[in-house]
């Protein structure tokens, strides 16, 4: 579980195969997120399905225990997870 | 390929054993009973009304299955603690102006209570980030900045000396 944004905990998934952050458009709307719609990705999947992302939500402050890091969050739309870290 | 012991390459296949037309399994629920079918319609045909039993329901019904399935199954709601999250505009009438057009954010630093920073949505784009924070860059954006420079380096590299360019 970790804080994101300063306002409420969300469970993360740690994916040492990713190279990228992701989080689910649900969570990154329900926090009231803004991402930046020009930088996009096309993530492939583990099933090998090419996915456009949403954008790239800048400097969000994720609180790990004591520790504040500020991420670079790419948005994606309608994943199974909450937050993918890479 | 059937395995040697039941196959002779020789020989072709006794289509006789071949059992891929018969299903391999079929779906079925415990609960189901064709005897309550049976014992409901005879009752049915002798009384005005029928009392049923929430066992011989949901043995007849495959419908009330998939409504039982949808409320005892745990869904994904959100916790009390987002309940100061901020709502989102579904629908933008441009008649109606937006409320704070117009007005002007202070610059200066944002501070909430106990010394927690604010959340990211409200802290205005010229806002620096405290001088000891830890930034995680992204790869993929880091890469989109230094691609158009090396690109162009390359390109400077594999010009030929006489290329007037």
């Amino acid at each position: 579980m970790m804080l994101v944004d300063n306002q409420t905990h969300v469970e993360s998934i740690i994916d040492p195969g990713l190279q990228i952050i992701t989080m689910s458009d649900a969570v990154c709307h329900n926090l009231g997120l803004h991402y930046n719609p020009h930088i996009q990705l096309n993530m492939q999947s583990a099933n090998g399905i090419i996915d456009k992302s949403l954008g790239l939500a800048c400097n969000i402050p994720c609180c790990v225990g004591d520790i504040t890091l500020y991420l670079q969050i790419h948005a994606i739309h309608d994943p199974a997870y909450n937050i993918l870290m890479g | 390929m059937f395995p040697p012991t039941i196959h002779n390459f020789t020989v072709p296949v006794d289509k006789t054993s071949n059992k891929d037309k018969e299903p391999a399994y079929k779906t079925f629920a415990l609960i189901q009973n064709p005897k309550v079918a049976d014992m409901i319609y005879k009752r049915s045909m002798k009384a005005p009304s029928v009392m049923i039993l929430p066992e011989e329901l949901l043995s007849l019904s495959p419908e009330i299955w998939q409504k039982m399935c949808d409320v005892v199954t745990p869904k994904w709601v959100i916790t009390s603690d987002v309940t100061g999250s901020p709502t989102l505009a579904t629908h933008y009438n441009s008649e109606v102006p937006l409320p704070f057009v117009g007005e002007v954010i202070d610059p200066g630093p944002v501070h909430m209570g106990h010394g927690i920073p604010p959340p990211a949505g409200i802290i205005p784009k010229h806002h620096t980030l405290p001088p000891s924070a830890i930034i995680i860059p992204d790869p993929y954006e880091t890469v989109l900045n230094l691609v158009p420079n090396q690109m162009f380096s390359q390109l400077q590299k594999s010009r030929m000396p006489c290329d007037p360019l």
